[in-house]
């Protein structure tokens, strides 16, 4: 009897996994209607919307990144907003404030009134562009997904998803994030600029009178459901063990790490960079249809998850040395199987 | 539950298990093959080494079996430890799914079929069961050759370069260093003994060798095959004079170190004694029995072979002519006295144990007087009593060795013979009264006749056990000569400068006592002297003074002669204050003396004091001065007269002029180095 039950749950999680799959490939197909390429950056937002973090995206202006949060929101048929941070914003131009409103019987009472940060996708753009007061009201509130307001505390709808961008170029008169505020984004995407046969096709789709429309392929339940699933991925330990190592070698205090951590990181990434690896690699396994998290997934995962996690010292600073290089050089380095 | 969990759950996973299992059989096969080639490598590496240390001798062949042990163990070692090396079963699982991109599946179901065990993640999730289901779906499609694949070893190719190596190292002949190193020095040593000495020692071992074929010794054939040996070395230089010394001291510890009194000659020396005596005693009566005659004459000469000879004539004559009656008791009676004469103790030890008992006797009863003897006195009766019992010691193996034996043996014989020849005597008077032939008379006579053949055989037996001995001797003389020989031409090569100048100069001197030559000029000597050296020039040879002093006129021109002349006329004034009468006055104008208080004018700064001119004057005797004695005896030569005597006149008469009359000090020192220059050595 036992037997059959375990092999009757068994197939139950197969036909979960297989529905993870096709979710994700129904909205990927969604996005992919809007988004023209960017399948990485767009796998690597899907994923992290499903491991339930934040993503920080780099990138110029006018590479799509509005139009693909709107897109997933669209998708996913959750409220989306977009907050352009600008230097004088404050941080109740995000969270909200309490007004006196006088009600019919005109008596007059103080009602909050939720700031566009109350939606399950934000675009915090040019996130740089705060001041620390009002990005860390921000940071605040992604990180325990509720908002204090005077004496009330206000619980952010699930599921609570933001995109922040920054650009690299204009620094001048930005307020650069500081570690403990990275460290909050589960990952950091870059967004590189399209190539020529994306941009033809970018072009014929927007400059056309009629522009591609996107529907909602899963509910807000089916998206929570998704991310509580994603999470029961069993994880073997040497898979772990594998993670643990390459963050490992980001500190340069380690004995193990290789010589160019040592030379040019200052900082390693904290324990968030490997959660961050690993369940995003069971999301990735997932995607892929598997019901293990494989070695590969964790080198995938690895790069977008630590490269703001590893801080460069003066010398990778001056060299303009790029920490994905690093990170990719100590993948390299790390072998699959313990030495143990 | 949880066990039977455990249970299923290892049973779910054993299609994995088995797969790795046959990956790890495969892999420590793999890793054993590659260890076992590293090994080999390493023991070929050590056995290439061994050979070429073989080959080249630095090493015995043995080695090279414990080298082949080593080969074949070494690298079943290797293999052994690597087959028991602990293989991570998860990693071969990582293994199969790198090799089957199967995305870790294999690993992560068997981690998480263990994990469930200790129970970090429950095997019960559903998951966990799906993801071992998914990894046993794909068991099926694994190939464990994929996993891992036949690969060559590693060190295959320095294993393949060692063996090549190796046999090309046991291809290689073996050094053979005798072969090519270069022939052994040959050293010669110094000739020791020259041609004709080492010519006259071979003809003297011939002689020797001639001596014993009559009696072979083996002592003797053997002593005289290592003298021999030892010229032949001699004569090819191969031996230094050390080692010539140090073989005929080995040859004279080997042969004569312990070697006793010789017994044949003891008793040629008794015997001698014997016929002496005899000569003494009865000298006419030995003239007449002219055959006993010739033996007592050859025991005189101690030639024991010949009084053999002379016994057999004897023995012929009693045996083969009638002997009268007289005849018969003159010989009878000679031998009766020999046979007395032969003293069984030896008469020279008793001699020398006399005079030790007396040496000993006197000492004795000096100590009687003396409460305590010095220590000098003590040596000398310890030394005393030490010689007697020697002296005692030698008597006693005198008796007891064959020379008493022998002299017994003879003199028991020389009686026995007396005696017959006594009987024979009586019986032939009494057959002269009878006139009638007795046969007791005939056997008498031939039992004479034999006894005297037996001491002719006794003498010849013993004058070949004295041509042994004899032989002996001459060897041991011969080692001896040559040895002086070596030290003769070992000195001769020293001295052979030296005695050549020498020889020169007591040549020209001989030649001049003799009258043979006139005096050779200044310049002749000169010649003769730049031969011998120009060390010579400057010694103020006094033999050129000397020449001055034999022609007195010409040692006056001399004297007049120029300045600045050095060395040899430096003593030609001396000649002329020796001359005397004939003599010029004055001292010679020409002298360049250098030497203390000599006082010539040639360079008056030099004096080291104030000049004091002395003549020398003397009174002329009535007779010859002595001067002119020794001039004619030089003149006459000296034959009859040593040049040792000769220098005694001369310097005594030197010493007498020079105490009675004023010579200049500077002329003294001269005079007496002259002297001391042509004193005789001895």
């Amino acid at each position: 009897m036992a037997t059959e039950a375990q092999t009757a749950t068994g197939a139950e999680v197969e036909k979960q996994v297989a529905a993870f799959k096709a979710d994700v490939d129904r909205i990927r197909a969604e996005v992919g209607k809007m988004i023209v390429g960017h399948h990485d950056i767009v796998d690597g937002v899907v994923m992290s919307m499903l491991a339930g973090g934040n993503v920080l995206l780099e990138g110029v202006p006018g590479l799509g990144k509005t139009m693909l949060v709107r897109t997933l929101a669209e998708t996913l048929g959750l409220h989306f907003s977009r907050i352009q941070f600008t230097p004088d914003l404050m941080p109740t131009d995000i969270l909200g404030t309490t007004m006196i409103v006088e009600g019919e019987d005109g008596s007059k009472h103080f009602t909050f009134e939720k700031g566009p940060i109350f939606a399950h996708i934000i675009l915090a753009d040019e996130v740089n562009r705060a001041t620390p007061k009002t990005q860390s009201a921000m940071l605040e509130a992604m990180q325990e997904r509720s908002i204090t307001i005077g004496k009330e505390t206000y619980k952010l709808e699930e599921p609570f998803f933001v995109l922040a961008t920054q650009n690299p170029l204009e620094m001048e008169g930005t307020y650069p994030l500081p570690e403990a505020q990275l460290d909050r984004f589960l990952f950091k995407l870059r967004v590189r600029f399209p190539n020529l046969d994306e941009l033809h096709t970018i072009m014929d789709r927007t400059t056309q009178r009629s522009e591609p429309t996107v529907n909602e392929v899963v509910t807000r339940d089916r998206l929570i459901e998704m991310k509580r699933f994603a999470r029961d991925v069993p994880l073997a330990r040497h898979v772990q063990d594998y993670a643990l190592r390459i963050l490992q070698s980001t500190h340069p205090e380690h004995p193990g790490a290789p010589e160019i951590t040592k030379r040019y990181v200052r900082f390693g990434s904290s324990p968030r960079g490997a959660q961050a690896i690993l369940i995003t690699a069971k999301v990735r396994a997932l995607i892929d249809g598997r019901f293990n998290v494989s070695c590969e997934d964790v080198r995938q995962s690895a790069v977008p998850a630590l490269r703001h996690r590893v801080i460069l010292n003066f010398e990778g600073e001056a060299e303009g040395v790029d920490t994905d290089d690093i990170l990719n050089e100590i993948i390299k380095k790390t072998l699959e199987t313990s030495k143990k | 539950m949880p066990d039977d969990n455990s249970k299923r759950s290892s049973a779910s996973v054993a299609p994995i298990e088995r797969l790795v299992t046959q990956l790890a059989l495969r892999i420590r096969l793999g890793r054993a093959i590659d260890w076992a080639i590293s090994g080999a490598c390493v023991a070929l590496l050590i056995g290439a080494l061994v050979l070429a240390l073989v080959k080249t001798g630095w090493v015995e062949p043995e080695m090279l079996e414990r080298a082949l042990r080593l080969i074949i163990t070494l690298p079943l070692w290797a293999a052994l430890l690597s087959m028991l090396k602990r293989l991570d079963r998860i990693a071969l699982a990582q293994q199969i799914d790198q090799a089957h991109n199967l995305q870790d599946r294999l690993s992560t179901a068997l981690s998480l079929a263990r994990s469930g065990v200790d129970g970090s993640v429950s095997t019960e999730s559903d998951f966990a069961r799906a993801q071992i289901d998914d990894a046993l779906r794909h068991t099926a499609s694994v190939k464990i050759l994929r996993a891992a694949p036949v690969r060559r070893p590693a060190d295959i190719i320095p294993f393949v370069l060692f063996v090549a190596g190796i046999a090309g190292l046991w291809a290689i002949p073996m050094v053979d260093h005798v072969k090519e190193l270069p022939p052994a020095p040959v050293i010669q040593h110094a000739q020791l003994l020259d041609t004709a000495t080492i010519a006259i020692e071979r003809s003297r071992l011939e002689e020797i060798k001639r001596q014993l074929e009559e009696r072979p010794d083996i002592e003797s054939k053997e002593l005289i095959e290592e003298i021999e040996a030892l010229l032949l070395a001699v004569e090819k230089r191969e031996i230094s004079e050390r080692e010539f010394l140090e073989r005929i001291e080995q040859i004279e510890e080997k042969f004569f170190k312990d070697r006793k009194p010789d017994p044949i000659e003891e008793l040629a020396d008794a015997l001698k004694e014997a016929a002496d005596e005899l000569r003494k005693e009865a000298g006419g009566e030995l003239a007449q029995q002219k055959e006993f005659d010739e033996v007592i004459k050859a025991l005189e000469k101690k030639d024991l072979a010949e009084a053999a000879k002379a016994m057999d004539k004897l023995a012929e004559k009693l045996l083969n002519q009638d002997l009268s009656a007289k005849e018969a008791e003159q010989l009878a009676k000679l031998l009766e006295k020999f046979a007395d004469k032969l003293d069984l103790d030896s008469p020279k030890m008793q001699e020398l144990m006399d005079k030790h008992q007396k040496t000993l006797e006197d000492l004795a009863k000096k100590f009687e007087n003396q409460a305590k003897p010095s220590a000098a006195e003590k040596q000398r009766l310890d030394k005393a009593k030490e010689d007697l019992a020697k002296a005692k010691q030698r008597q006693r193996i005198y008796k007891d060795t064959g020379t008493g034996r022998k002299l017994q043996h003879l003199q028991k014989e020389a009686e026995k013979m007396a005696e017959d020849l006594k009987k024979h005597a009586e019986q032939q008077k009494s057959a002269g009264k009878k006139k009638s032939a007795n046969p007791e008379d005939a056997d008498y006579k031939n039992e004479v006749g034999r006894n005297a053949k037996r001491a002719a055989s006794e003498l010849e037996e013993q004058s070949r056990e004295q041509k042994t001995s004899d032989a002996k001797e001459a060897a041991r003389q011969q080692l001896e000569e040559m040895r002086e020989a070596m030290k003769r031409s070992e000195s001769r090569s020293s001295e052979s400068k030296e005695e050549q100048r020498r020889g020169e100069q007591v040549k020209d001197f001989l030649e001049r006592a003799k009258g043979e030559q006139e005096a050779r000029s200044d310049k002749e000597m000169e010649n003769s002297k730049g031969e011998q050296g120009a060390e010579q020039q400057g010694k103020n040879d006094p033999t050129q003074g000397d020449g001055k002093q034999q022609k007195p006129e010409e040692a006056g021109k001399s004297g007049e002669g120029s300045k600045g002349e050095e060395g040899g006329e430096k003593g030609e004034g001396s000649g002329d204050a020796e001359a005397g009468d004939k003599r010029d006055d004055g001292p010679p104008k020409g002298h360049s003396l250098t030497g203390p208080n000599t006082g010539g004018e040639q360079d008056e700064t030099k004096l080291d004091s104030k000049r004091v001119k002395e003549q020398a004057t003397g009174d002329k005797g009535a007779g010859q001065s002595r001067s002119e004695i020794i001039r004619g005896a030089s003149e006459e030569g000296f034959a009859t007269t040593e040049y040792k005597d000769v220098y005694g006149d001369y310097s005594s008469v030197v010493e007498e002029v020079m105490e009675r009359e004023k010579v200049p000090a500077g002329y003294r020192y001269y005079i007496k180095r002259y002297f001391q220059l042509i004193k005789p050595q001895q």
